[in-house]
């Protein structure tokens, strides 16, 4: 049984540092976070730019030669999956939890701050990578040994995938122990009346996220752990006897690099759904603010969430189709691949059927919300083409899967934290981002993010390769795969430009904004029946009550889920 | 209804999913593809314009709703909340549905083919050695005698012996070394992969077909060519530096010409 | 905890900045270097030209049936293909042997040993260039002292990526797309480093360093010179680049004169 959290478990604070550096409070812990993830979507963000300008003008070699080019697509997608959209869904989450559950604080508010400061120095061990001798790590985000484990392979694979291996080391124990305290602030922090039944979905979201990172993680800890050995250690787990350059490397080495590659993707594939999962969670925790209306389905979309996270457990292989896996295994993880846009289906109608005969205020957050359902659309059905093992022989390492994983873990996610962003900011910071603003970056960001993903399905099917320093190295490329490359890097530097709008946006707004009340949007869950920003321990007075299901909203009527009983002084009669 | 009652950003949307919805199915359907050039890559096609299609068709209907309901979307229409039961009905559909289409595409139009490349055995195919090192392709034929030669790391040499053949293994000396993939028209060829030093990739787009290459671990790959004509081998698995340029050129040639020029090649170490 | 992570991430940071200069090979000098410490240094004059006007010159020869040079199979690169267009494609460098058994492309240089150990050697000043034509490296094979600026150019149009090690361990390893700036470097280890392209496997050169400016390669008669050594008792070494095999044979020279060294190398 929970037991509501009466008093926040720590003191409040005094000094500066103890408020806004070392802070036990996670409110302030969630926003060090997404300005952690901002300051890293800068960085991920220039280095995609730095890709489109390489593929549009090879020949030129404008930034840097090849190996330089592998060292930014290799950070960029580590940056922008692992220091960007998970540390934004750990800020969101951080944020959200006790607010939408009505507890005081996380369960372990020390072992919060740690886990962020924990990722200080994966940070900066990420960043500093840039600057060792050889670069930052060059094989991919992947890290596929044996490229990553010898650095005569790739220049990269040097002092640079150390680095990248032990920052990876501590963005794991990071988000085990942030995980840790999600789970337990979840199942025990509730208050009353809030059972798991009328828990907002957006939590439903974290938790099933966090139980698949946390079983999903270890294995990845594992590998890294092993490839470190590998690497230093004169191990062979990963690697085989080799030449480079004519001379022969590791003699007698009879390690199997597929081994990491199972370990890897076991972690790789629910990583996805704990990246896909909150964010489109919280797009449908948005939804009925602004239609109006209650949430369609709540129940069928917990249970389906259940049945892709027990899914994505078990379909790690379906990235591995051509490594010359056992044809009858390919075919059981096919089938057990494709099955899982059944309950996505769920979930899709979910957040289409929302909108039924609403009434709806298209406010920022509605904005992004509504583009996350069409990019979801776009995105989900993408993954069948990959999913099913004979078509994905054809379009395995092409654009089609860059297009198919930055729609569904790029545009999906981006989109819905922004529209988070734009919702619960009053909350964060008391005061609202401007309308106006905010539209502007809207269309400047839904559609490029999304026609630009679409596009690149294109180059896929055309047979185009990911990962590539000059795709005109390919006749076959010539045409309309090369035709395709301006439109996508005019947009991608219009959607980089337009997030300036966004920054300026954000932090005029914090001085500047409208100033709001405890409740700005009419909306029904108990982090809006507190002061914004909300103080100390949360509710100024006792903990809110939790007396109805989430989202009863009808038209611009709406039955809070949750209220606060004045009884501070009873409370005082009581005792 | 008047226009007023909509706001306009709501228009703004609705034009931009209708145009965005268009524009993708009309781009899917141009032909991206090069023609197909094997046997089993017409089957990985079938797979692949069934799911253009199966998918197609849903994004349409996806978007169609979305924009009827954005449309729709200004209170007007009498609402009456969804019972438990009609939202476990549309929980059912749709699950139904995507089962269907989903599992057709893997166990009833993909399944024959997936059989064909990696379970059926050809009689008597071709047999090429296609090995891989940073950042080059080499192809070995067996030769006469049907047998590949034994190798020795030790002995690679990029001029001199690239595969590091040893001089003394009988079934090396007729073994036929080159950088060009050449195969015959209409036979089933069967390759068997290796690597020197990372993992590589095999890809012809021209026959759909990919398969990779890992250390240590021999993979194998069959198919027909069906179409006469040069095409690329590309590398599709990041091994390094050069990987965007490690390419080796493929040539379909009638069966004779094929075995003419087999047999005029001179074996290793003859 | 706390304090460990953070200094962590201060350390990496610290070592990262200071690792991002380029990287340098501090080779431990050999034994016989122009003199580590003053002590040693001292009674020992600095070499220059105008002190030596003996010369050793002689002829390298191969033994027995000549190696088969194998042909070049370019195959995989169009634009090398191209090169030899309706020509007969090139050969293995590594074994030119001439009809007399004249073996070329033989490192002969001056042991630093013996009596070369009275001199100081300044450091070498010469650019020394290597050249990718036509998917081959020219020269196939070149001598370097210490001190000298190194320049690969790439006059192809196509990508060539240098890489050069010893025993295995990397040296450089850049990729020159095609229309690239040479890349120079400043040579400061000595050692036979050999010079690969992994883009053309083929592609293979030996980059030959040592300490004093006496080295000379054999030309396609075989033959080398090496001008303009003090006299004195030396020890001179013949490398062949293929399976790293050396030959040394001592010498004497007086001043203004010269002596005749022939090698014979064999299977």
């Amino acid at each position: 049984m929970h037991e509501p959290m009466h008093e926040a478990p720590h003191a409040a604070p005094t000094t500066f540092i103890g408020k806004y550096i070392f802070s036990f409070d996670h409110k302030v812990i969630g926003i060090q976070y997404l300005l952690t993830a901002i300051l890293m979507a800068v960085v991920g963000g220039l280095l995609s730019l730095m890709i489109r300008l390489q593929l549009q003008h090879p020949e030129m070699q404008l930034l840097g030669p090849p190996e330089a080019y592998l060292a930014w697509v290799t950070m960029h997608g580590t940056i922008m999956v692992f220091f960007v959209v998970s540390l934004a869904i750990s800020g969101f989450a951080n944020f959200l939890i006790p607010l939408q559950l009505g507890a005081r604080d996380m369960a372990y508010p020390m072992l919060n701050m740690l886990s962020y400061w924990t990722i200080v120095p994966s940070v900066l061990l990420m960043l500093a990578s840039f600057f060792v001798p050889g670069g930052a790590a060059a094989a991919g985000w992947t890290m596929y040994p044996p490229l990553s484990a010898v650095p005569e392979a790739v220049p990269g694979s040097g002092l640079g995938t150390t680095f990248w291996l032990l920052g990876m080391a501590l963005f794991i124990a990071s988000f085990t122990m942030g995980g840790l305290n999600f789970l337990t602030t979840i199942v025990n922090c509730r208050t009353k009346g809030m059972t798991m039944w009328r828990m907002p979905i957006a939590v439903w979201g974290f938790f099933i996220a966090t139980v698949l990172g946390l079983l999903a993680f270890p294995p990845l800890t594992a590998a890294a752990l092993m490839l470190l050995f590998d690497r230093h250690g004169g191990t062979s787990f990963f690697v085989t006897e080799m030449v480079v350059n004519d001379q022969v490397l590791l003699p007698g080495a009879e390690g199997t690099p597929l081994l990491f590659q199972h370990l890897f993707w076991f972690l790789g594939h629910p990583e996805v759904y704990v990246l896909v999962l909150p964010c489109v969670l919280m797009t449908m925790e948005i939804i009925p603010v602004f239609t109006r209306r209650p949430m369609f389905g709540y129940r069928p979309s917990v249970w389906a969430l259940f049945v892709i996270g027990f899914l994505s457990m078990i379909v790690w292989g379906h990235h591995m189709f051509v490594t010359g896996m056992n044809p009858y295994i390919g075919e059981y993880f096919s089938i057990a691949t494709v099955i899982i846009t059944a309950p996505f289906a769920i979930l899709g109608v979910n957040l289409l059927a929302s909108l039924w005969r609403a009434k709806i205020k298209p406010a920022v957050p509605m904005l992004f919300a509504l583009a996350v359902i069409s990019a979801v659309g776009f995105g989900g059905f993408g993954g069948l083409f990959l999913g099913t093992v004979v078509s994905d022989i054809y379009f395995h390492e092409t654009y089609f899967v860059v297009g198919h994983f930055h729609l569904m873990i790029g545009t999906v996610t981006l989109l819905s934290l922004f529209g988070a962003l734009y919702f619960w900011y009053p909350k964060m910071f008391g005061r609202r981002m401007s309308e106006k603003l905010g539209r502007i970056h809207f269309w400047f960001t839904a559609v490029p993010m999304i026609t630009i993903f679409i596009l690149m399905h294109m180059q896929g099917l055309g047979g185009m390769l990911r990962r590539t320093y000059d795709p005109g190295a390919y006749d076959y490329n010539a045409g309309a795969n090369m035709m395709l490359r301006f439109p996508i890097t005019a947009m991608a530097f219009i959607l980089f430009l337009a997030q300036f709008v966004f920054f300026w946006n954000f932090f005029r707004s914090l001085k500047n904004g409208e100033e709001v009340g405890e409740n700005p949007w009419d909306a029904t869950t108990l982090e809006w029946t507190t002061p914004s920003p909300a103080g100390h321990g949360n509710w100024p007075g006792a903990l809110p009550v939790v007396e109805h299901d989430p989202y009863e909203y009808d038209g611009d009527d709406f039955t809070p889920q949750g209220r606060v009983v004045e009884t501070a002084s009873e409370e005082g009669g009581n005792a | 209804m008047e226009p007023r009652s909509r706001p306009r950003i709501i228009l703004g949307l609705v034009a931009f999913f209708g145009l965005i919805t268009l524009f993708t199915v009309g781009l899917f359907m141009l032909p991206w593809r090069s023609e197909v050039a094997s046997d089993e890559g017409g089957g990985i096609d079938a797979v692949i314009t069934y799911l253009l299609v199966a998918t197609g068709a849903l994004v349409v209907l996806g978007h169609y709703v979305l924009i009827r309901f954005l449309w729709n979307g200004n209170g007007e229409k009498g609402y009456t909340r969804p019972t438990p039961k009609v939202e476990w009905m549309w929980g059912i559909i749709p699950v139904v549905i995507m089962m269907i289409l989903s599992e057709a595409g893997v166990l009833v139009v993909g399944a024959p083919t997936w059989k064909k490349l990696y379970v059926d055995r050809a009689e008597n195919p071709v047999q090429i050695e296609v090995v891989g090192k940073q950042f080059q392709w080499y192809v070995r034929y067996p030769g006469k005698d049907g047998v590949y030669g034994d190798y020795d790391f030790e002995e690679i040499d990029g001029a001199d012996n690239p595969l590091g053949l040893l001089d003394d293994s009988d079934a090396a000396v007729d073994d036929i070394v080159t950088s060009k993939l050449r195969l015959p028209l209409g036979r089933p060829v069967q390759i068997r992969m290796r690597t020197h030093d990372v993992i590589h990739s095999f890809f012809v787009p021209d026959f759909r077909v990919k398969q990779d290459l890992i250390p240590g671990f021999p993979t194998e790959i069959r198919f027909t060519p069906t179409k006469l004509g040069e095409y690329e081998l590309a590398c599709s698995e990041l091994c390094g530096l050069a990987h965007y340029r490690m390419k080796a050129p493929v040539l379909v040639m009638e069966p004779e010409a094929f075995d003419k020029w087999l047999a005029a090649q001179r074996g290793y170490f003859e | 905890m706390l304090r460990i992570a953070l200094c962590l991430a201060l350390s990496c940071f610290v070592i990262a900045c200071g690792g991002s200069e380029e990287p340098k090979k501090t080779a431990p000098a050999p034994a016989a270097d122009d003199g580590g410490s003053e002590e040693e240094s001292f009674g020992r004059q600095t070499y220059s030209a105008d002190k030596g006007s003996a010369t050793v010159s002689g002829t390298v020869k191969w033994s027995g049936k000549a190696p088969n040079r194998r042909p070049l199979d370019m195959g995989s690169d169009k634009f090398c293909e191209k090169c030899y267009e309706g020509q007969e494609a090139p050969r293995s460098m590594s074994a030119v042997v001439g009809a007399n058994g004249e073996f070329a492309n033989i490192f002969v240089y001056v042991k630093n040993s013996g009596d070369m150990k009275n001199w100081k050697f300044p450091k070498g000043s010469s650019t020394r260039v290597i050249d990718q034509v036509k998917c081959m490296y020219t020269p196939y094979l070149i001598g370097v002292q210490t001190g000298d600026t190194l320049e690969i150019r790439n006059s192809d149009q196509t990508l060539h990526n240098i890489h050069a090690t010893k025993d295995g361990n990397d040296w450089f390893n850049k990729a020159q797309p095609a229309g690239s700036d040479a890349y120079t470097t400043t040579v400061t280890e000595a050692g036979m480093f050999t010079l690969k392209c992994d883009v053309h496997s083929w592609m293979k050169s030996f980059i030959c360093v040592v300490d004093n400016p006496f080295f000379a390669v054999t030309g396609e008669d075989g033959k080398f010179s090496i001008p303009s050594l003090p006299a004195g008792s030396y020890t001179l070494v013949a490398w062949d680049s293929r399976k790293g095999k050396e030959m040394t044979k001592d010498f004497t020279v007086s001043d203004g004169g010269s002596a005749t060294v022939d090698f014979e190398f064999s299977k």
